[in-house]
């Protein structure tokens, strides 16, 4: 869905499109199969009115279950209180502020697919941004939960947010990152909808013309605005498609700036460092590719979609993640340089400690899973290869959790006194709730892939026999 | 003149010489550059007979300034080059030629030997006394130092004229690139601070250079298409061009601010200082000043689609951003060298910024004039 | 013009299978000067704008606009509520932090910006739940690139059927209803000023209802649940098992510094400690008569009892019951001591059995009351010593 596509010269400034463009040997099609306008339409829609196939209702059923465990878990922490959980002086934000990081940072790489590669006219999003955008806001919903149950009074998450009260003056902290958060994450879910919603428009309109029931009809209609596919229409809807991408791009990067500065602004050591925003935003773009890779190699399979989501989509993303990988080793290797040139004791032990102290394997893990397994991307049979790009994007996912976790366990389980030191290890009640957050989101993705277009298909349509206009 | 004027393709009938050709230009130039680098030696003489720390240190900003040129052309053909990105073929001509800024900025950094003990707090015999510097002298010390910057200049000139001549290696110089650059922000800048440190000020550094890089490549396309050398040039590629002069004006700003805020609000005492300075004293227009040219007016100039594809407003917008990182740079060196006086303009700045007209045109001229030689063949990017 | 259309059909359209027939449609159409209603597509037909000569949008504008909105917004209400409402210093940060400001005027800034620009796309191209869809071409969101246009006066059908077929065209139709007629929903119905006073209705039925909920609106809000209004925790003087005796209120410790500002006496209990005391120790006060009769009146409730009205222990209870001898203050000895010595007494003890009371009464009290011994001194006369008490030792004997 290109604006103004042949006469902007940034139309080719695709990855791989190029290399086709000038010649090179390695070429592969955006979509394959050749397909028609019409096969397009049958093959996106048709699997959201037939009855799903049984490998789907297993893959629910596991999601549910886990989606349940973390239910109750969640009941044990609000009905006994947050000492069903492992913290203690000093460590007082442990696996939930871990998770709570991890799934913002999955979430972001639906919004840089839907934004800045929009923005940047890379066409080989266009298969993926419908599910990439999905990803983002149920990652969002995973996220958030984490620092309501944390709360204590879930109840009572308003709170923190300005309203005006019958307690007298009183108002929320506005210097406080911990409220910049509600507000970044609130706007941040917000418009990642309205995105989600607004580029679906004109597929539940698709939806509603095929629908055969009345339910399903009046269902559609409702939420298809009375798209009629109108140019006027389409003119303006894509001025403010652009105008959402444009505005989701700096939302996304200040999105995890202000997660990253909930540490940074403190004076924790190992916390307090300026390279913080950037650098959380690279590991969030790494982490959110990662997940995009592994939910597509499962749907493309799953779902009969290899024709849609080809090769070269996995290739590009594989890409993405050796570059930011990189970014975010560099990051690494700064913060521990400039332990050792700021001459601060304390930061050079926290550092230390992060590499051979208790919690090593945590670190190496992170070391391993982030900065050295994926530069076996660097080999082009690793990257075209789904199964390899799945197993390796696994490894991504797992490295990220940890690159969090070490950062917020290992800076406090070792405070300025040594007689406040303390370790850390999570109850069966965490780890049920962070299983719990998983069963959420796959349950929701597994609905999504029912009850709506995985694939927008009106943009799949544009780009099908690009060339010829 | 009417907008839609401005965007027609030129012809390259010569018949209507409505501007200079490139030759007449480069005549001019090349007359000029020789004046101004002259002028500009000349006044950091006299600066270094009056003043010396100071001169030394506008040495310093002149140096890394260029250095800065030289690695943001390098940087975007690497970055296009590896992305495959086919936009800006056409005006590629100006970052080919950036490059060539690079062995003369290294031999300048090379001079500060001379220098080096007037600006930088580790070169002194003091610093074995002083308790922070002291653990850093291991890696702040002179041949190591002054060895990092031949090597730094070495990889550089030597992946860059790989980068260039043959379009090879992309990937392998943004690696290099990364390590190097990041190191030499610390060595060269950030090392002028004793017990300061800030982990983000490498990628502070480099947001300059590459909106810095991006201003270049723009003023220079633009030029070449006045001249009617670029026919290819048209009306979405200056919105390209804009749009990317946007995005990373606002990228600066981003960086600055991720800095400033986390520095401010933590408040602890060795790293405010500099920043206290900044706000409280008579660096504080200055320090605002920066920020205006860097973010404040390129944001407001280019918000409208309309300008991003306004020549006249594009260039103006590509000076200021150039005003604006040679002032950045000066306030990362000038304070700490001043140790905490007030900010002094004399022979040493001018000497500075006319040692860069000068030397910039003078390096860049000959390899741009071969890259958008119309009869040669236009090298092909990899 | 409803009326009209629905006379003679004057509109037609035309469906294409690629959108490059249906771009070349609308070219020659214009150029015949048939007036292009609008174009259908699936997806966006590139260079459609241009050949239907459509403008660029102004909605950028209005996203500006919402932008500006949510940035004024946010920073009025942090300010506000940061420095004038609720003015609350943290961190050590100015009450109007300009750089802590940054983050949630952005939030708002872009939150404003993105909503209000697609609400207004949504009013401007009147994209709301429809059941009935005007203009619906079936094969539009599938396959189909849809022209509709109105025909030229004098132009005939079957001309422009086959031009278009020449073209590519798939199907050509005329539109008989009237799209405003086509549209039927309620909500679509030209307003009449009688709709706009109806439209007042529910407003004034809520006003009338208001007062039927009888409510006090001063009284605190409902809270569905109490929160933290209702405290779970035990009350301040309810037993607590984990203490001994469940008793809540405890002694406080030793060396507790009282929160009334008076620095602790430097001394402690013990023989040479109140010697230093002697020596060291200035009674503050003056022999006023204020500080004169507070001392009497301590005097009499707290010392009396052992040492006697007159501190010659003649009205002493306990000399009376036979139990101990209290010293004669009126005796030389004691008139002797320092000030200070006396007051460590009253404070910590005596070397026999006093206990000290410093923790009953008052450091202040304590003084006054010295002052008054000094005046019990100085009016007694000179007495011979009860039989029954023991001779005062070498020490002290209070």
């Amino acid at each position: 869905m290109a604006p103004d596509d042949h006469t902007s010269a940034l139309s080719g400034a695709g990855l791989i499109e190029d290399q086709q463009d000038r010649g090179y040997g390695h070429v592969l099609p955006l979509i394959e199969g050749d397909k028609s306008y019409s096969q397009v339409t049958e093959e996106v829609f048709s699997t959201t009115e037939r009855m799903p196939p049984l490998k789907w209702w297993l893959a629910l059923s596991v999601s549910l279950s886990l989606l349940l465990l973390g239910v109750w878990a969640i009941t044990q922490t609000v009905t006994r209180g947050i000492g069903t959980w492992g913290l203690n002086r000093t460590v007082g934000w442990a696996f939930d502020i871990t998770n709570f990081v991890f799934w913002v940072g999955i979430g972001h790489a639906g919004t840089l697919i839907s934004a800045i590669l929009f923005l940047f006219r890379q066409r080989w999003r266009t298969s993926i941004n419908r599910a990439a955008e999905a990803m983002t806001i149920f990652a969002v919903m995973c996220a958030g939960m984490f620092p309501i149950i944390h709360m204590g009074r879930p109840w009572l998450a308003f709170w923190a947010t300005p309203y005006p009260n019958t307690r007298g003056p009183l108002w929320v902290n506005f210097k406080s990152p911990l409220l910049w958060d509600v507000f970044a994450i609130s706007t941040y879910f917000i418009i990642s909808l309205t995105f989600w919603y607004l580029g679906m428009v004109p597929d539940l309109a698709t939806m509603r013309d095929r629908a055969r029931s009345k339910l399903r009809k009046a269902v559609f209609s409702v939420f298809s605005l009375g798209w009629n596919g109108s140019n006027r229409t389409w003119s303006r809807y894509e001025t403010v498609y652009m105008l959402l991408a444009g505005l989701s791009t700096p939302l996304v990067i200040s999105v995890h700036t202000i997660v990253s500065m909930d540490f940074a602004t403190s004076v924790i050591p190992g916390w307090h460092a300026t390279i913080f925003p950037p650098y959380f935003v690279a590991g969030a773009v790494f982490s959110g590719f990662a997940m995009v890779l592994t939910l597509m190699i499962i749907a493309r399979k799953v779902m009969d979609l290899e024709e849609y989501i080809t090769l070269r989509h996995l290739e590009a993303m594989t890409k993405v993640i050796i570059a930011t990988g990189m970014i975010v080793g560099m990051a690494y290797g700064t913060e521990f340089f400039m332990a050792w040139y700021s001459g601060n004791s304390f930061e050079r032990y926290v550092f230390i400690n992060r590499a051979l102290g208790p919690f090593k394997w945590a670190y190496w893990s992170m070391v391993s899973c982030n900065v050295i397994i994926p530069q076996l991307f660097w080999i082009r049979r690793v990257r075209t290869t789904p199964w390899m790009i799945f197993i390796l994007s696994i490894f991504v996912n797992i490295g990220m959790w940890f690159e969090r976790f070490v950062i917020i366990v290992t800076s406090l389980h070792r405070d300025y006194l040594p007689s406040s030191w303390a370790m850390y290890s999570p109850t069966f009640i965490e780890v049920a709730i962070f299983l719990g957050s998983f069963g959420l989101f796959f349950t929701c993705f597994l609905i999504f892939t029912r009850l709506l277009p995985v694939i927008a298909a009106s943009e799949v349509k544009g780009v099908l026999k690009h060339g010829e206009h | 003149m009417k907008s839609s004027q401005m965007f027609t393709v030129p012809s390259r009938d010569l018949t209507k010489p409505l501007y200079p050709t490139l030759a007449e230009i480069g005549e001019k130039f090349r007359v000029a550059a020789w004046t101004l680098s002259g002028l500009g030696v000349l006044m950091l003489a006299i600066g270094l007979a009056t003043n010396p720390a100071h001169a030394w240190a506008n040495v310093l900003t002149t140096a890394f300034n260029l250095a800065c040129v030289g690695l943001g052309g390098l940087f975007l053909l690497a970055i296009q080059s590896t992305t495959g990105a086919r936009w800006s073929d056409p005006i590629l001509k100006a970052h080919r030629a950036m490059p060539a800024l690079l062995p003369i900025a290294g031999l300048m950094m090379l001079t500060l030997w001379l220098g080096a003990d007037h600006i930088y707090p580790w070169a002194g015999p003091e610093a074995h006394a002083d308790h922070v510097l002291k653990g850093r002298l291991i890696w702040l010390n002179r041949p190591f130092f002054f060895g990092r910057i031949l090597l730094f200049f070495g990889l550089w000139i030597l992946l860059g004229r790989r980068l260039v001549e043959r379009g090879k290696g992309s990937a392998v110089f943004i690696l290099v690139f990364g390590v190097t650059f990041v190191l030499a922000n610390f060595d060269w800048i950030m090392s002028l601070e004793p017990a300061w440190n800030s982990t983000i000020f490498a990628i502070y550094g480099f947001s300059g250079m590459f909106l810095q890089g991006i201003a270049i490549v723009t003023i220079s396309a633009i030029v070449l298409r006045r001249v009617g050398l670029l026919p290819a040039i048209s009306k979405a590629q200056n919105h390209d061009l804009g749009k990317l002069l946007f995005a990373f004006s606002c990228f600066w700003a981003y960086i600055w601010l991720s800095q400033f805020l986390l520095i401010w609000y933590a408040n602890i005492p060795e790293e405010t200082a500099p920043i206290r300075l900044m706000l409280h004293s008579s660096w504080t227009p200055l320090f605002y000043l920066n920020l205006v040219l860097n973010f404040g007016l390129p944001f407001v100039m280019l918000l409208q689609r309309k300008a991003k594809t306004n020549e006249s407003v594009l260039m103006v917008a590509c000076f200021i951003v150039l005003t604006g990182h040679w002032l950045d740079l000066y306030l990362m060196v000038l304070p700490p060298v001043l140790k905490g006086a007030a900010p002094a303009f004399g022979a040493s700045e001018a000497g500075g910024i006319l040692l860069q007209f000068g030397l910039g045109h003078m390096a860049c001229w000959p390899v741009f004039m071969k890259n958008v030689d119309p009869a040669q063949e236009l090298p092909q990017g990899g | 013009m409803g009326s009209i259309d629905r006379m003679a059909p004057t509109r037609f359209r035309a469906s294409f299978a690629e959108p490059g027939l249906l771009l070349e449609a609308v070219k020659r159409l214009k150029a015949d000067g048939y007036h292009v209603i609008d174009t259908y597509t699936p997806f966006p037909v590139h260079g459609m704008d241009e050949a239907m000569g459509l403008k660029p949008s102004r909605l950028p504008r209005a996203c500006l606009a919402f932008g500006l909105l949510g940035l004024a917004i946010a920073l009025g209400v942090q300010i506000w509520t940061s420095a004038y409402d609720y003015p609350l210093i943290v961190g050590g940060k100015p009450l109007v932090a300009l750089p802590a400001f940054v983050p949630v005027s952005f939030e708002l800034t872009v939150l404003m910006a993105g909503l209000g620009v697609v609400a207004t796309l949504f009013v401007v191209s009147g994209m709301r739940p429809k059941f009935k869809v005007p203009d619906l071409h079936p094969g539009v969101n599938d396959d189909r690139f849809v022209v509709a246009a109105e025909i030229r006066a004098g132009a005939s059908y079957a001309e422009l059927q086959a031009m278009l077929a020449g073209l590519g065209a798939l199907d050509t139709e005329l539109l008989t209803v009237d799209r405003l007629e086509k549209d039927s929903s309620l909500l679509d119905r030209e307003a009449t000023p009688l709709a706009f006073i109806l439209s007042f209705i529910p407003a004034v039925l809520v006003l009338m209802a208001l007062p039927l909920l009888n409510r006090d609106y001063l009284q605190r809000n409902i809270t569905w649940d109490g929160g933290m209004m209702v405290p779970v925790a035990y009350q301040s003087f309810d037993p607590h098992p984990s203490l001994p005796g469940g008793q809540v209120l405890q002694t406080p410790p030793k060396g507790t510094v009282p929160r009334n500002g008076l620095v602790p006496l430097p001394y402690g209990p013990g023989q040479a400690e109140a010697e230093r005391a002697g020596r060291e120790l200035k009674n503050p006060l003056l022999p006023t008569q204020d500080h004169f009769s507070r001392g009497k009146l301590v005097y009499e409730r707290s010392c009396a009892a052992c040492h006697g009205k007159d501190g010659d222990n003649n009205s002493s209870v306990i000399v009376a019951k036979g139990l101990l001898a209290p010293a004669v203050l009126v005796a030389p000895v004691v008139k002797n001591m320092p000030d200070g010595r006396i007051f460590h007494v009253a404070t910590f003890g005596g070397p026999q059995k006093m206990k000290g009371l410093g923790d009953l009464i008052s450091r202040e009290d304590r003084w006054k009351v010295v002052l008054y011994i000094r005046e019990l001194q100085k009016a007694a006369a000179p007495k011979p010593l009860p039989a029954s008490a023991p001779a005062p030792g070498p020490g002290v004997q209070p």
